[in-house]
């Protein structure tokens, strides 16, 4: 370690090489110790993987219909069943994370990246500019989300970007909100006036000291939100403005599968059951994510 | 040559329900390579004297209402933001009070020097990086350190990065507001020393805000004791410790207990500091003044020169009307 750390000295070029691995290696490392969060993590990668290999896993397609075949409860040829049009379920499922997950981390980035620097950047300079921002936000506020989805998703035209950007802009104000909070106190902190009195300029000062500082709070709800975010996409694609058929969706396939829930149990179950796991493993990463990125806590 | 140069600087802070009579119209110089200590009570307006020269009063509700910060002959209070951005940090820097919030908690110490030392030099990260270390190294933390994060360094050792910020960029000026209050004693020799030794290597003029006379003693060449937003005796260190004129220094000194005397009680100066809301009439000190006399009630008394260099003001020294004390040059 010594020896890696003077080869450091000697050689300066390879300095901020080490610098922005290390930060990243240092978080790595205390995630690690997290057993519960390695295990969101798992979850998170095997989902993933699963997406982007459907076609490798599952011998059916997701859109073959088998009117023979409908309503066919779990068994070795379908594991999770059939549904009302005799497509496999389990198929569905796999073919339906890329859509999900897809949309959902699309729309939970532009709501975070977006809200979070808004909210963090007017809050610090603060005064009239914070007051006009966030009294506009707080219209955006007053409107319910899925309205608001509807009304963007229906202006930008269907799809799965405009889906995104619907879902992702009617969360900006949240974000928006929740940092708010916590740059308010950490912008009377004594280590940001000091950063002022050695010269560095406000929008720096932002970036460096106060969003890093702030993260916290935005990294837990980001990761409710993508639960959230999945629930308005299925909303969306519901009355029509989210994902077309057959393109197969984990909330469209629980809002098409509603008509027969009492008959058949799995149309909905499985779907459900996709819904919650991804959403328990990203909450749990996020979790274990916020502390594994507060130098504080580590052992 | 001056460095820094104050003239009849005024700050106020101005709500809707009072105005905060924070600073009132103190004169100070700081020459090349010299240490000035500004001493005075908690609320005496030291802090805010200090932040004027940064231009950092808080705004609102503080305003700078008048006077002039000479600083190498260019008045601060008429910079511009970006002019003064480039002062910050790498012609006057500042120390603050408390080390443990003055760092960001979740940034490699080795990584804040660097930061100030991009700003202000144009050299690469990497090289900024190579200057951090071999700054950590100047004021006793290895280099090695420079990864970790501040809340794995003590106090002591946090006031050190600090200070090693503050010195990253050879600043002219440094101005300390209390560096060693909330260190405990032995760590305060170990870090006036470190820093009497780094000033002595880069030159730096020193503005030493603190309200212990021994320090002020220790290491300064000057000193300035403050009373309610006003300095009411400056001098060389013989002129104020050897010499002192004012009542109120005077009560400084008498409250200070003593190895050599076995005493009961301290012996403090009685009252407390006025309200610098509500300042007093006359002379600001008069209703806490052993001294008081009917003329200190109405009339503001002006400084005076009592020796070459050696400023009061009272009325009571320095031939003015009402009669002098004390040794008189």
């Amino acid at each position: 370690m010594l020896k890696e750390k003077l080869k450091r000295k000697a050689n300066p070029a390879k300095e901020l090489d080490f610098r922005s691995q290390s930060q990243i290696k240092d978080v790595w490392m205390r995630l690690r110790k997290n057993k519960l969060a390695m295990a969101g993590l798992i979850i998170v990668a095997l989902i993933v993987l699963a997406a982007l290999f459907a076609g490798v896993i599952t011998p059916y397609d997701f859109d073959k219909q088998d009117l023979r075949a409908r309503f066919t409860y779990p068994c070795l040829e379908h594991l999770l069943g059939t549904d009302n049009m005799g497509r496999d379920i389990l198929t569905r499922i796999i073919y339906g994370a890329r859509t999900s997950l897809l949309v959902s981390l699309v729309a939970v980035a532009i709501g975070l990246i977006i809200g979070g620097a808004l909210g963090a950047t007017v809050t610090f300079y603060g005064g009239k500019l914070e007051e006009t921002v966030m009294r506009c936000l707080d219209v955006l506020m007053s409107i319910p989300p899925l309205i608001l989805a509807v009304a963007i998703s229906a202006s930008l035209g269907v799809g799965k970007f405009n889906c995104a950007v619907a879902i992702g802009v009617s969360s900006i104000p949240s974000f928006a909100r929740i940092i708010r909070a916590s740059v308010l106190s950490i912008k009377d902190q004594e280590y940001i006036e000091a950063a002022t009195a050695c010269g560095v300029s406000k929008i720096k000062t932002i970036f460096t000291h106060v969003i890093p500082n702030s993260l916290a709070p935005i990294m837990v709800q980001g990761t409710l939100k993508i639960g959230d975010a999945i629930m308005m996409i299925s909303s969306l694609s519901f009355i029509g403005l989210g994902v077309q058929p057959p393109t197969p969706e984990w909330g469209s396939m629980l809002a098409f599968g509603r008509d027969y829930i009492r008959e058949f149990w799995p149309i909905v179950t499985f779907p459900g059951a996709a819904i919650m796991i991804t959403l328990i493993a990203f909450n749990v990463l996020g979790d274990g994510l916020r502390d594994a990125m507060d130098p504080r806590l580590k052992q | 040559m001056n460095l820094l140069e104050m003239k009849d600087l005024t700050v106020q802070y101005e709500t809707d329900k009072e105005t905060v009579y924070a600073v009132n119209g103190i004169n100070l110089t700081i020459k090349e390579g010299e240490t000035l200590g500004l001493v005075g009570e908690t609320g005496a307006g030291k802090t805010t004297a200090a932040l004027a020269i940064l231009q950092l009063v808080p705004d609102p509700p503080g305003k700078i209402k008048g006077g002039e910060i000479l600083f190498d002959g260019a008045d601060l209070n008429r910079a511009s933001a970006k002019e003064m951005r480039k002062i910050r940090g790498g012609q006057i820097s500042m120390i603050f009070q408390d080390p443990m919030t003055a760092l960001n908690p979740i940034m490699p110490v080795g990584e804040q020097i660097a930061e100030v030392i991009e700003l202000h030099s144009e050299c690469s990260k990497a090289e900024a990086m190579t200057r951090a270390m071999r700054m950590l190294e100047k004021v006793g933390i290895q280099a090695e350190r420079a990864s970790e994060y501040p809340h794995q360094f003590s106090g002591g050792m946090k006031q050190r990065v600090v200070i090693a910020i503050a010195l990253a960029c050879n600043p002219r000026l440094l101005i300390a507001d209390e560096p060693t209050t909330a260190l405990d004693v032995s760590i305060q020799a170990q870090v006036l020393e470190m820093m009497g030794e780094i000033k002595q290597e880069l030159n730096t003029s020193v503005l030493l805000i603190t309200h212990d006379l021994g320090v002020v003693a220790e290491i300064c060449d000057k000193a300035a004791i403050m009373y309610a937003g006003e300095i009411v005796e400056a001098g060389n260190l013989e002129d104020i410790f050897d010499h002192t004129e004012h009542p109120y220094t005077q009560g400084l000194f008498d409250s200070i207990p003593k190895l050599d005397v076995k005493c009961d009680r301290l012996n403090p100066i009685r009252g407390l500091t006025p309200n610098p809301a509500q300042l007093p009439e006359g002379c600001k000190f008069h209703p806490r003044c052993p001294r008081c006399t009917e003329r200190c009630k109405i009339e503001e008394p002006k400084a005076v020169e009592v020796s070459p260099g050696h400023l009061v003001k009272c009325h009571l020294c320095g031939g003015q009307e009402g009669g002098s004390y004390g040794s008189v040059g």
